[in-house]
């Protein structure tokens, strides 16, 4: 039987009550990472996007459908390729994390390990990807 | 099911009225998901454009048509809605709006600025 969330059991609020460090068990849903972990690397991330995100939302929009010369001039600005890889590293991280407690809620318990590891393989290679590639814009 | 276990039952929707909460609760969860398309899109648009003119406005001729602009709206308001929502969630996590009065007034928050934030942007869009 899965404990996936049990660590939130006893209180809605991780971070009103901080669970105790000894009652971590080994969470399987993220193979490395124990629940509180998790939950922390997903509220910092969150945190973050805030601003990252409504910059990307009103910023990058203006250049989606823009010209090529024109959207290259904009990704080649060092600060916008910057906070460009920033928030999408910082987007494709929450979106991991989000989906592994999305196959923890869903999938069967014996697909959950492969599942995950799919997803991971996928956000590296995202991140790999786009990064290296805005950097090779320059 | 082992009926004589203390564990709590989940809600069983074919029978469960669809509250305000229950709705923003799956929406948040559903704008997640479907956000991952947004980031695979936005990833293809960086290959696109690394790879040339000819590569990039084929990517843009295929958002261009009614399904993608389409799907640039409804990734827009998935955006802002879940944006909006985290923050809602954010602040439960800090023990914040929990009455039941609060919950009901966050969720139409929430609602009306991921519509509003969605307008805005695509009127800006529009105009400029």
């Amino acid at each position: 039987m899965l404990t996936n969330s049990h660590f939130m059991g006893e209180t809605y609020s991780i971070l009103v009550k901080i669970p105790p460090l000894n009652s971590q068990t080994k969470n399987p849903l993220s193979l490395r990472t124990t629940g509180p972990a998790h939950a922390w690397w997903q509220r910092t991330t969150a945190v973050i996007l805030i601003p990252l995100a409504l910059w990307l939302a009103f910023s990058f929009s203006n250049h989606v459908l823009s010209s090529y010369e024109d959207a290259t001039m904009w990704l080649t600005q060092p600060v916008v390729a910057i906070l460009f890889c920033l928030a999408f590293i910082l987007l494709v991280l929450h979106a991991y994390l989000g989906i592994v407690v999305v196959i923890g809620d869903y999938a069967a318990s014996n697909r959950i390990t492969s599942l995950v590891v799919v997803s991971r393989i996928f956000a590296v290679t995202a991140i790999i990807v786009t990064v290296s590639l805005v950097i090779s814009l320059f | 099911m082992n009926p004589q276990s203390n564990r709590p039952l989940s809600p069983h929707l074919q029978i469960y009225r669809p509250q305000i909460t229950s709705i923003m609760s799956i929406m948040h969860r559903g704008t997640g998901i479907f956000f991952i398309l947004g980031i695979m899109g936005i990833m293809v648009w960086v290959i696109t454009l690394a790879s040339g003119v000819i590569a990039f406005s084929f990517y843009q001729n295929i958002l261009r048509t009614i399904p993608g602009v389409i799907f640039l709206i409804s990734l827009s308001f998935s955006l802002f809605y879940h944006l909006a929502n985290g923050i809602r969630h954010l602040l439960w996590d800090f023990g914040w709006g929990y009455k039941i009065n609060q919950v009901y007034l966050t969720s139409w928050i929430v609602v009306s600025t991921a519509c509003l934030l969605t307008v805005i942007l695509w009127v800006r869009l529009t105009l400029y």
